[in-house]
Order: C-alpha cells, then structure tokens, then sequence
C-alpha cells in the first residue's frame, strides 16, 4: 500500500467518524424554515407555482442503514397557495379532497434513502428516493438532493416529479384550462438538531 | 410654428383619435402567474374575446368587488354562461349554445394639450360585437363593428378579426384568416411606441396563416402574411409579403424572455422593412409586473436607416382591481437627419370594480425631441365588456 492511498484511507475514516459524530450523535433533526414549491404546467401553456411553507416533521439517521433517514416530513395540504383564492378551493377541495378523509390534508414523505451523498455526511449533492403519501396512495419519488451546512444547521434542496393520476388525483380542468398530469415539487429546509 | 412642426404635433394627437383595439391584452397579469395570453383570450397573440376562464378570472380575481362571495360555475360545467362574468350578465342562459359572445364599447373622452391650444373630443372608440366557438380544439372567431370616424373619414363597418384555429394537446396550433401576428409584448395600450410605430396598431391586422408549437416553457408562433387586411380593403399601395416569428421562454411562473423577428417586402409605398427584438417580463412579488421591449427597426434603403424602440410598462395593484402603470418610451433614430426622436412618459390608473366594466384615466406627455415640442393628452375612459 503505498504512502499517498494510506493517507487517503485515513482521512476519509477521520470525515465519516467527524460526519457521524456531528450527525448521528445527535440522532435527530427536525425541518425548520421550509419553503415548498410545485410548479404546476397548465394545458394551455405556462405554468403557476403553488407553495407553502408548513412543512413540519423530524429525521434521524438510520443506524441500520447509514443512507437512510428514518421519520417523515408533512407538507400541511390546507395551507397551499397558488395565488389565486379558486384556484385554491379547487386545488384543495376538488383535486386533493383535503376534507375526504384521515391523512387526505397532508402530503408526507417517508423510507428517504439518500444515493451519493453519505447520511453521516451528508454535504454534497446526490440523489434520493422516498415513499410520498398522497391522496390516499403511497408511491416511491426520487430526485436530486442537495445538502449544505449552514452554520449548525443543515440546508437541505431536494426536488422531485409527481405524477398526478398515479395518486388518483382528477385531471385539474376548470373551463378548458387545466393542470398537465406532471408536476414538479421542489423542497428546501433547514433542518436543526433536536 | 411652422406647418411641418405643426403637423407633426397633431399627428402625434392623431394618434389617440384613431380607434382603440378591441379587449386588450394586460401583461400586467404576469404578477398572477399568467404568461400566456391564451390562459384569458381566445387569440393566441392576445386581446379580444375572453374565454370563459378568463371572464371568470376578471370576475373572481381582478375585480375590486368580484371576490369570494361571487358565485363560479362547478368544475364540469365548462360552458355554463350563467352567472356575472356571462355574455349579458347570462340573460340569454343557454339559447346561444356553444356561441360566446361578447360586446365591447368604449366611450371616451380626450384633451390634447400642443402648443398654442387644446382640443377636447368625446368619442366612442369602440362598438364591437365579438363571438366565438370553441369545440375539440377548434376556434372560430370573429368581430364585426364600427370603425370611429378619423382624419375626416366616414364611420364605416369593420371586422378586425375574423380567423379559424386549431390547438392540439401537444401543444401544436394553426390558425388561418386575419389577425394581428405575435410579436413582442402586445401591450394593452395600442398607441405604445412598440405597437403604433412597428405597424402592430389596432388596424395592423395580416390576411394570412400562425403556427405556432408549445414545448415545454417554450412558445414559437410563426406568421406568414399576404399582407395587411385593411390594404386588401382599399388597395393602398401597402400591399406586401411579411413573415412574422415570436419565441418566448417562460423562465419561472413570474418570469418570461421573448425574442421576436418580422419581415417586411416593399410595397409600392414602403420598402422592405425587418424588426428584431427582445422582451423581457417580470413580477417580483404578486402585485408589481415589469415588462421592457427594445426593437430595432431595419430598413434596407437609406431613406429611414435604422431606429431603435424602448418601452417599458411597470404596473402595480396599489388596491385589488386598481393597477397604477408607469410605462417611459423612446423612439430614436440616432440623430438620422428628417427623422424623429420621441420620448414619451405615461402614467395610468386603472380601476376595475366590476366584471363588465372598467374605469381608466391615462396621462400622456410626449417630446419630440428632435424640434423641442411637447404635447400631453388626458384620456378617460369607460370599458363597457359586455
């Protein structure tokens, strides 16, 4: 083993047991500031943004799976905004039938395994999937994630598509204009240790 | 005063005598995550008859006084004309069937200030009836009204639109008869540099064939045109090929790029003319839209050269359905002997407390910079949408 691989292998053991001590140590991290977006393309062209910012939840790493965080995050249904009072009733009562039943109010994500960035050590960019519990119907997401350190916090960017009838969601249609059955949520918080 | 100068005056007065276009499009309504002029109008390059999302829309959501109370139709009934935002208030219920119609009228009044004197006028700008049908992607569209009396002319009958379109899911259109080609911003305001001065003013309509193809957040729209409609008309001498083309890019829900091109053969009175310009649009917070258009106007003979176009619109909803608009405007040849630079300031409110009807009261202070003279015109106007 020559010198230069040597040395490699001991930094990378001193930033995984730093990473774990800084993340794992702790356990877990609860979602602080949040600003949810979905961009929504209308069938006519052009798109709207619908967002809110009540995301709630807490994530601890897994001590199963170091890629994994264990708990959710909940996007509070009732809360999203698309800048149009309607167009909100329609979204919220018509299309995601926040009133329909238990759970029908939230969106929340869980299971997330993190694919090229290490739960321990989490800063960098990489991939993720997760289980998004939606209208009822539970499906697998993944996307593009990226994590930062912000000060003792960490800064966390993460954007996924939903496909619209897999969650037996209606085609959105009011007067000829609607909503095309993809849409794009994008996800940032800070996450703070608890 | 001498009467070059002083024709040159009135003619900028003239402008605001000539008669308005029908409905009009409000890039504004990029603040409320509108791009897209299709979202309210039937035209793809804006203006016009409402739809009846976007009769709804000026009902629920721009109205000082429409709001939550304001009853909508369920999701299902896309065709429901009941209700405020219907044609008449929706009198006639169901009788028209798949017709929408729509009747537009705009009294005014307008006092232009020059050098030397005022003139004061009432007029009605507008008497149109508008309909059209829409039905598995086709449309059928036409106007049919009055043209105002100007420059000493007899009011006379005129459809300024009148074309058959089809839109595919995917996102590809066509659209075949007269109408104004996409070009830049289709600012409300026919008499914005970039509309009066660049031949896309309320009578600048072509006989001719759009395509146009939505990928993604991208819009092209292409025209190919035989010529202006109104020189089929009267046989002016103005008679020419143009080829049209508009690319715009939504880059987010509040913000739009748009590149645009026109192609102008000579006509017996005009020689060949081009345009290239770019636009951009927007909205840093829900109630404040900023749209800039800079063109530049190419001639290929030396009598005309080059000009440069620069508008900007900023508007602001200072109270729900009260928009204030700032909107400076240049038009220069730099200093090309003969020709004209022209700066214009405009301020305007416009205040809509109503679905069928609108309030707008605009300032215009405008310099000819080139012979030192300015004039300022005060026009109000009642915007009956019937």
């Amino acid at each position: 083993m020559t010198h230069n691989l040597r040395t490699s292998l001991r930094i990378v053991l001193f930033v995984s047991l730093s990473a774990v001590g800084i993340m794992a140590a702790g356990g877990s991290w609860r979602v602080g500031q949040a600003e949810v977006s979905v961009k929504c393309p209308m069938t006519i062209g052009g798109s709207f943004d619908a967002s809110t910012s009540a995301l709630t939840g807490t994530l601890t790493t897994s001590t199963a799976r170091p890629s994994a965080l264990d708990g959710s995050v909940a996007v509070d249904l009732r809360t999203i905004d698309t800048g149009i009072a309607l167009r909100n009733d329609h979204l919220r009562e018509n299309y995601l039938e926040v009133d329909k039943g238990a759970g029908y109010d939230q969106a929340v994500l869980s299971d997330i395994v993190l694919q090229g960035l290490n739960a321990d050590a989490a800063a960098g960019k990489g991939s993720f999937t997760g289980s998004l519990m939606l209208h009822g119907v539970k499906k697998t997401v993944t996307g593009p994630v990226e994590i930062r350190q912000a000060g003792a916090a960490w800064r966390v960017r993460a954007s996924f598509p939903v496909n619209l009838p897999d969650y037996n969601i209606d085609k959105p249609r009011y007067l000829g204009v609607g909503v095309k059955d993809m849409v794009q949520v994008s996800v940032t918080f800070t996450a703070t240790q608890s | 005063m001498t009467n070059t100068v002083r024709w040159k005056v009135l003619s900028l007065a003239l402008v605001f005598l000539a008669a308005a276009a029908s409905a009009s499009a409000e890039p504004m309504f990029l603040a409320k995550q509108y791009t897209r002029c299709t979202a309210c109008h039937y035209s793809p390059s804006g203006g016009g008859l409402l739809t009846p999302y976007g009769r709804l829309l000026s009902h629920k959501e721009l109205s000082t006084t429409g709001g939550d109370a304001a009853a909508a139709p369920e999701p299902g009934n896309e065709d429901d004309p009941h209700g405020e935002q219907a044609f008449l208030y929706g009198a006639l219920g169901n009788a028209l069937g798949p017709v929408h119609l729509g009747l537009e009228l705009r009294p005014a009044h307008l006092r232009v200030n020059f050098p030397g004197g005022h003139q004061d006028q009432n007029l009605l700008m507008n008497l149109d009836l508008i309909g059209a049908v829409q039905k598995n992607g086709w449309v059928a569209y036409a106007t049919a009204g009055r043209e105002p009396a100007a420059h000493g002319e007899d009011v006379r009958f005129i459809s300024y639109e009148h074309w058959v379109g089809y839109q595919r899911d995917d996102g590809f259109g066509i659209r075949a008869g007269r109408f104004l080609p996409a070009y830049g911003v289709r600012f409300a305001d026919h008499t914005a540099f970039t509309r009066a001065y660049e031949d896309f003013d309320h009578a600048d309509q072509v006989y001719g064939v759009e395509v146009s193809d939505t990928m993604g957040p991208s819009l092209l729209q292409v025209t190919l045109g035989a010529g202006k409609a109104e020189a089929f008309r009267v046989d002016d001498g103005q008679q020419a090929f143009s080829l049209t083309g508009r690319w715009q890019l939504d880059l987010t829900p509040r913000t739009a790029l748009i590149g645009s091109a026109a192609y102008r053969h000579a006509s017996d009175l005009d020689p060949t003319s081009g345009l290239i310009g770019a636009a951009f649009g927007f909205a840093p917070t829900p109630r404040l839209s900023i749209w800039t258009q800079v063109d530049a106007s190419l001639q290929t003979r030396a009598r005309g050269g080059h000009s440069w176009v620069a508008v900007n619109e900023t508007s602001f909803e200072a109270y729900r359905g009260l928009w204030l608009k700032f909107s400076p405007q240049l038009k220069t040849s730099g200093g090309v002997p003969g020709f004209s630079e022209l700066r214009r300031l405009l301020f305007e409110a416009d205040l809509l407390p109503r679905t069928h009807w609108n309030v707008g009261v605009s300032y215009y202070h405008d310099h000819n910079h080139t012979f030192e003279i300015s004039t300022s015109t005060l026009l109000a106007q009642l915007h009956l949408y019937l």
